[in-house]
């Protein structure tokens, strides 16, 4: 006999104490609300044993939160984690795909155990391994606050959030910004950071805000993934300007059927065309908030449920795999062929990181060096566009150059982000360039300074030191053997090598210059 | 104020079909209610004949509108306005004081003969002999559509017109712009040019927009005189957030009373507390629109039927004069001297003068810092451009100082299309061209504006015609008479008035005429 009882649960996250008002009521909340559309939720914050709260409340299923990129946000300990097996374990990055973030969120999944993961981005947007067989959980609205309240319009457009007036992540945004200023009444309303409270347009103020504006815009980034707010502008019965991207289309969007796609140069004589004729303007505004309340809201995202109806059905060695995430999720039985994913990958940040490490491969250090500066032009904290340029430079004889990238990522990783650990890789190349810079000192302190940290590449690092001074290979920390392949610890970057031999090769590479 | 029936006005403006609907509604329909107000208006508009106008209607006064800066401007033509010379006559200025489209005005009203000039800025903002004696008509709010209709406040902050975002004319604006837009919801109206028709709101609509919204934003300019702006959000039941000047100050403007005044360095945190502190807002913004209503509506403005009535009641040799503009009109007996009653902060004008110290000292590349910066802030201000130019010759560089002529020019075309250049501007060009070896294009110059006649440019020519017999003879027309101090045309420019003599003297040093390279062949 079929249950007729939704499945329970046990859903760890948190604790939010550290976020604002605006990522709670946009982010937090509403994947709650979703997981309840499915599941009995129940909600267990911070610090937990496993064992002890399976054991309490029985679920059906378990479900990690990983936490938010904001100044603050704690290490959860869970303990315990290798008890019940047997329960299926989901995991959900909320992410950047691009943030060096992402590490301490991967090792927080790798500890939990868990057998799928789940981001709110595409596996291509994030060239990493990890990443290969996650499943892109594509943004919603939350139809219960993003509608239409009904209000008059007030406002001819309205931009809200980041990137309107500089130039970061946003690029699409501060250029057509720049555009409409001068021509356009705007109603700009900033986004304050992470952590702010005092936001006057969230949740509901928010979607009432867009639902009095004639015009919203919202890009998908450097990017050009999905963002929410391009799916909260229409969602609001408000009439969405934004950049033509792969990613919208596939969505259903539609220039000059339920949205506007717009250019910098362009943006100005469309929304004045529009504005004067405001049938037309209707008629797109109508036909996007249809679009996204039929196929874009909390009930059109349901991986979770159907992940979990196919793990219970599964037979040994089948795959449930997502084609395309905004289509049902896919039992691929043992030895058949797992179909190609249908889902746009353009991105241009990727593409370049990608073709950066192309030419690093082919040893083209100037045409990759670039490509790297680059990236870390637009956005500073791409830990892998750094790392490639510092191979680059170290390749070109211009290691304090290399040292600053490197210097930067682990930095940010250790001081910013407060993790335990830096990434490996970039700590054994730190070493490297120390060691090139002829400061073995530095380069010393740092491959024993993070003593319980272990990946092929840091091994091999610490062994090729203690190959060269006896003194060294009596310390604890440098008692490397020779192939150790051990691992703790997951590396955001998307270099080649992997075993213990090929990271000695890359290292002396570098060492050697 | 006679309680008399209101005086009927002749009132020659226009025509306005020019400008856009903003330009028209805010400054040019006030206006006329302005006078609606204490006298029976008359409208006459565009090509007129004073005397059949003034024998038609029987006025007791006749008022001249001197136009709008725009570049489809045309010149109205009025003629036989020597007619009639007791009945009184008064003009209204309506220009930015750094304007060159002043001119246009200025000799507009040369030609009808007014009585009294009233201006839409301070005489201190112009200090030219032509408004010394102006009366100023600061703004006032026009309570039939800038009052409290009730909205509901659904805008945190609004910032409307012009100068939010570049660094020109309201130097202000921009930096208080990108802090607040950084940190604040904001809501940015642009302005549209003169003649454009396409604004959001104007009038009622911008009334309602500065009533809906908390907090509005508006400067004086670089000038820091009073701007519309400032009256308007106030007076529609809003808080300004303005610059703090001595001029609001002067109207009773009170930072945390009944304004904020803030600065780029604490805008956002004075911004954020009042917003935090909505019965502190609430009170501030009561106040100002109390003070508003009370002493900045068009019930406030009273100046042009004083003067007329004191016109009337003068005795002779006295004359009507203003002290503070708040206060009424009086007559001051002859030779009184009056004392400043109104602040005259000004930097750009303050710059503009230090410019001419600068100059006057023989200190060139001073003066040539000092008239950039001032074009840096309005790039048509045409004093600063005639400065360098002036600077450029005395440092023997006539070739560096030709693109500043010209840029007069160019910015004077382009704000209006008054086609009579400033006298003093014409002759440097002339002057510059001959320096640099372009003797047919200075006298090109002179003889296009042939009829334009100045102690300055008189001597110019005759000079050039002495020296250069040849284009005397070609040029008969506009050789000029030694010694004439003929002048048909105001000059805007700052430099003290010569007689031909000494301009003479000017011209024999700027354009030695022993200089092979300049003597035609």
């Amino acid at each position: 006999m079929v249950s007729l009882a939704r499945p329970r649960l046990l859903y760890f996250n948190g604790p939010w104490n550290y976020l604002g008002a605006r990522i709670l009521n946009s982010y937090i909340d509403p994947f709650r609300r979703l997981l309840e559309q499915d599941f009995d939720i129940v909600s267990v914050e911070g610090d937990r044993d496993f064992r002890v709260e399976v054991e309490t409340h029985r679920p059906d299923v378990v479900m990690f939160h990983t936490g938010s990129e904001a100044p603050g946000e704690p290490e959860v300990d869970i303990s315990n984690t290798d008890a019940f097996p047997e329960i299926p374990r989901l995991g959900y990055m909320f992410r950047d795909p691009f943030s060096p973030s992402r590490m301490p969120t991967m090792n927080r999944l790798k500890a939990w155990r868990v057998d799928q993961v789940f981001t709110d981005f595409r596996p291509t947007d994030s060239a990493a391994p990890y990443f290969r067989d996650t499943m892109y959980l594509p943004w919603w609205i939350d139809d219960t606050v993003f509608r239409d309240y009904g209000e008059a319009k007030e406002f001819a457009v309205t931009l809200t959030g980041s990137g309107w007036r500089s130039k970061c992540i946003y690029v699409w945004r501060s250029e057509v910004c720049l555009e409409l200023l001068p021509k356009v009444p705007i109603f700009h309303a900033p986004s304050l950071g992470n952590r702010q409270n005092g936001h006057d347009y969230v949740g509901e103020s928010y979607s009432r805000l867009l639902n009095r504006s004639q015009f919203s815009a919202g890009c998908g980034t450097v990017n050009r993934y999905l963002t929410m707010k391009l799916l909260e502008i229409p969602a609001s019965r408000c009439c969405l300007i934004a950049e033509e991207i792969e990613v919208l289309k596939a969505a259903g969007f539609r220039d000059g059927e339920n949205c506007i796609f717009a250019t910098k140069e362009n943006v100005v004589d469309k929304v004045r065309t529009l504005l004067s004729d405001p049938r037309r303007l209707q008629a797109i505004t109508d036909a996007g908030h249809r679009l996204v309340h039929d196929r874009h809201t909390q009930r059109n995202r349901r991986q979770f449920a159907e992940w979990f109806a196919l793990w219970k059905r599964r037979q040994p060695g089948d795959r449930i795999v997502q084609v395309n995430p905004l289509e049902p999720l896919q039992l691929i039985p043992a030895g058949a062929t797992v179909p190609a994913n249908t889902f746009p990958a353009e991105n241009p940040l990727t593409e370049k990181l990608v073709r950066g490490y192309e030419s690093l491969a082919a040893a083209r250090w100037a045409d990759a060096l670039p490509k790297f500066e680059e990236i870390v032009g637009i956005i500073p904290c791409v830990a892998e566009a750094r790392l490639g340029a510092a191979l680059c430079l170290l390749r070109l004889n211009r290691v304090p150059e290399a040292i600053a990238h490197l210097g930067y990522n682990v930095n940010l990783m250790v001081r910013h982000f407060g993790y335990r650990w830096p990434d490996p890789i970039d700590l054994a190349f730190l070493a490297v360039c120390h060691f090139r810079a002829k400061d073995a000192r530095t380069g010393v302190q740092l491959l024993a300074s993070f003593e319980t940290l272990r990946h092929p590449a840091l091994n091999a690092m610490r062994w090729i030191v203690a190959k060269s001074s006896p003194a060294l290979a009596a310390r604890p920390v440098f008692q490397v053997s020779e192939g150790d392949n051990s691992s703790n610890v997951e590396s955001i970057h998307v270099l080649p090598q992997t075993t213990f031999p090929e990271w000695v090769g890359a290292l002396m590479a570098g060492i050697r210059g | 104020m006679s309680d008399s029936p209101r005086p009927r006005l002749l009132y020659f403006n226009g025509p306005w079909d020019y400008l856009g609907e903003r330009l028209r509604i805010s400054y040019i329909d006030t206006f006329r209610r302005l006078l609606e107000q204490d006298f029976e208006v008359i409208p006459a508009e565009g090509d007129r004949d004073f005397r059949r106008e003034v024998e038609t209607h029987r006025p007791d006064m006749a008022l001249f509108h001197a136009g709008t800066e725009s570049p489809l401007e045309r010149e109205s033509n009025i003629r036989h306005t020597d007619a009639f010379p007791d009945l009184p006559r008064a003009g209204y200025v309506f220009r930015d004081p750094f304007s060159p489209s002043r001119l246009a005005s200025m000799n507009r009203l040369r030609a009808w003969g007014v009585n009294q000039v009233f201006t839409d800025f301070r005489a201190s903002d112009s200090p030219i002999p032509f408004f010394a004696d102006s009366i100023y008509l600061p703004w006032w709010a026009d309570d039939t559509t800038f009052r409290d209709y009730g909205e509901r406040k659904s805008i945190p902050i609004t910032l409307a017109g012009s100068g939010w975002l570049t660094r020109k004319f309201y130097s202000w604006r921009h930096p208080i712009f990108i802090e607040l837009a950084r940190r604040l919801p904001v809501y940015h109206v642009p302005a549209f040019e003169t003649h454009q028709k396409n604004d959001a709101y104007v009038g009622e609509s911008y009334a309602r927009l500065l009533n809906r919204s908390l907090i509005a934003g508006g400067c004086g300019t670089v000038c820091r005189y009073l701007t519309l702006k400032l009256l308007e959000i106030p007076a529609s039941r809003c808080c300004l957030l303005t610059e703090e000047t001595e001029v609001m100050k002067s109207l009773g403007f009170q930072d945390g009373v009944n304004c904020i005044f803030a600065e780029e360095k604490n805008a956002v945190a004075k911004v954020s507390a009042i917003l935090d502190d909505p019965a502190r807002l609430q009170a501030i913004t009561e106040a100002g629109y109390e003070l508003v209503r009370w002493r900045h509506t068009q019930g406030s403005r009273r100046m042009i039927r004083e003067w007329l009535d004191l016109w009337r009641r003068r005795a002779p040799g006295e004359r009507v004069v203003q002290g503070h503009p708040l206060e009424p009109l009086r007559l001051a007996r002859p030779g009184e001297i009056l004392a400043p009653a109104f602040p005259t902060e000004n930097p750009l004008l303050e710059k503009l003068q230090s410019g001419y110290r600068f100059l006057g000292e023989r200190r060139w590349t001073d003066a040539i810092e000092t008239f950039t910066g001032v074009l840096d802030a309005i790039p048509y201000v045409a004093e600063a451009s005639l400065g360098i130019a002036m600077a450029r010759l005395e440092m023997g560089e006539p070739a560096a100082a030709l693109p500043y002529l010209e840029h007069i020019f160019a910015m004077q075309a382009k704000l209006c299309n008054y086609p009579r250049p400033d006298p003093i501007s014409l002759a440097y060009a002339a002057v510059a061209c001959l320096r640099v070896g372009q003797p047919d294009t200075a006298f090109g110059l002179l003889a296009r504006h042939g009829r334009v006649r100045h102690p300055a440019l008189n001597a110019l020519r005759w000079h050039v015609a002495r020296h250069w017999r040849k284009f005397r003879s070609r040029h008969a027309g506009w050789a000029a008479d030694e010694n004439s101090e003929i002048q048909n045309s105001e000059s805007i420019h700052l430099l003290p008035p010569r007689p031909f003599a000494e301009w003479l003297e000017h011209w024999s040093v700027q354009v030695p005429v022993a200089q092979p390279a300049t003597v035609p062949a």
